[in-house]
């Protein structure tokens, strides 16, 4: 009875440990250290191109997830007046996940994250800018032991830099 | 004893199997059907002669594609790949990722994906066909 138990406990914690989670939307966030330029306007914002993680798969990025870190990113910055839904703000910024590139596996593993920004005006749909932004990070065994963390944690890292460029790109716009 | 090699054979067989999944996304906006001629570009690393299997391919549906290292000018779209192998018995390919590009501008208009574990393996021919029929017949 005590091996059934132990079996079972075993094999519990080899799939539990082997699983994927899906990147964390506040982990994607970038911290803000400069003085963005501040806009009057506000800004929604649509991804597309996201995955769904699955446990057996590794670490995706989530279109809603992706939106949430991006929001509360833009948020932070102070550069636009609010975040609001589709078709209530002056200005949208549509998002899509173009490329997801993760290894397989190694000790430091490096994501390649490529996202396509458009920055439009809802009243007219007018394109003010758009620009693909292409980031990477590398996530080393001192950051995390078990590899299926250590890849979460490089896409998280690629997409934090992703946004702080974003951002950036957003400020330099100097949009009343 | 019988029950923890039953456990352990057990969660080998989930890591072995999965799920196999095929997936695409297009961008907003984005207009394929205007596409005609492709460049697929050879990923410096692919010894397995992937962009050809994918230029192939293209060319059999009906498209004009070519391969090779740097993209010409002019050319409706340019294809990227990502491709992932793993080995179980023998060495086979698990993921394959395609990124259809705009030639002007090297921005993603569509992505499509092949997931497919070992015991639902395909050849690298077939996943690229999996990939390619989602994300032109959209």
């Amino acid at each position: 009875m005590k091996n059934s138990i132990f079996g079972l406990l075993l094999g519990c914690i080899l799939l539990m440990s082997g699983c994927a989670t899906p990147t964390v939307p506040t982990a994607m966030v970038p911290e803000v250290h400069q003085n963005y330029h501040r806009s009057g306007q506000s800004l929604s914002i649509n991804v597309l191109g996201g995955r769904e993680t699955s446990a057996t798969g590794t670490s995706q990025i989530a279109n809603d997830d992706f939106h949430r870190a991006v929001a509360h990113a833009v948020d932070n910055s102070a550069i636009f007046a609010s975040v609001g839904n589709y078709g209530s703000t002056d200005l949208h910024l549509e998002t899509f996940i173009g490329m997801l590139q993760q290894p397989l596996m190694g000790f430091n593993l490096t994501v390649t994250l490529e996202v396509y920004y458009a920055l439009t005006e809802s009243a007219t749909g007018n394109t003010l800018w758009r620009d693909t932004i292409q980031s990477t990070y590398t996530a080393t065994t001192g950051e995390a032991f078990a590899g299926i963390t250590r890849l979460r944690l490089a896409t998280e890292g690629a997409a934090r830099e992703n946004i702080r460029q974003l951002l950036k790109a957003l400020s330099d716009l100097q949009l009343d | 004893m019988k029950l923890i090699k039953l456990t352990l054979l057990l969660c080998a067989l989930v890591f072995l199997t999965g799920c196999a999944n095929t997936d695409f996304s297009k961008a907003p906006g984005a207009d394929l059907s205007r596409l005609q001629s492709f460049f697929v570009v050879k990923l410096p690393a692919d010894e397995r002669g992937i962009e050809r299997l994918i230029s192939d391919r293209l060319n059999l549906m009906g498209f004009s594609s070519s391969y090779g290292t740097s993209a010409p000018e002019g050319v409706d779209a340019i294809v990227t790949y990502q491709d992932k192998w793993m080995w179980d018995i023998t060495m086979y390919m698990i993921q394959l990722d395609i990124q259809i590009r705009d030639g002007r501008d090297s921005r993603v208009l569509a992505t499509g994906r092949s997931y497919r574990p070992s015991l639902q393996r395909k050849t690298p021919e077939g996943m690229v066909e999996e990939v390619l029929t989602q994300l032109l017949r959209q």
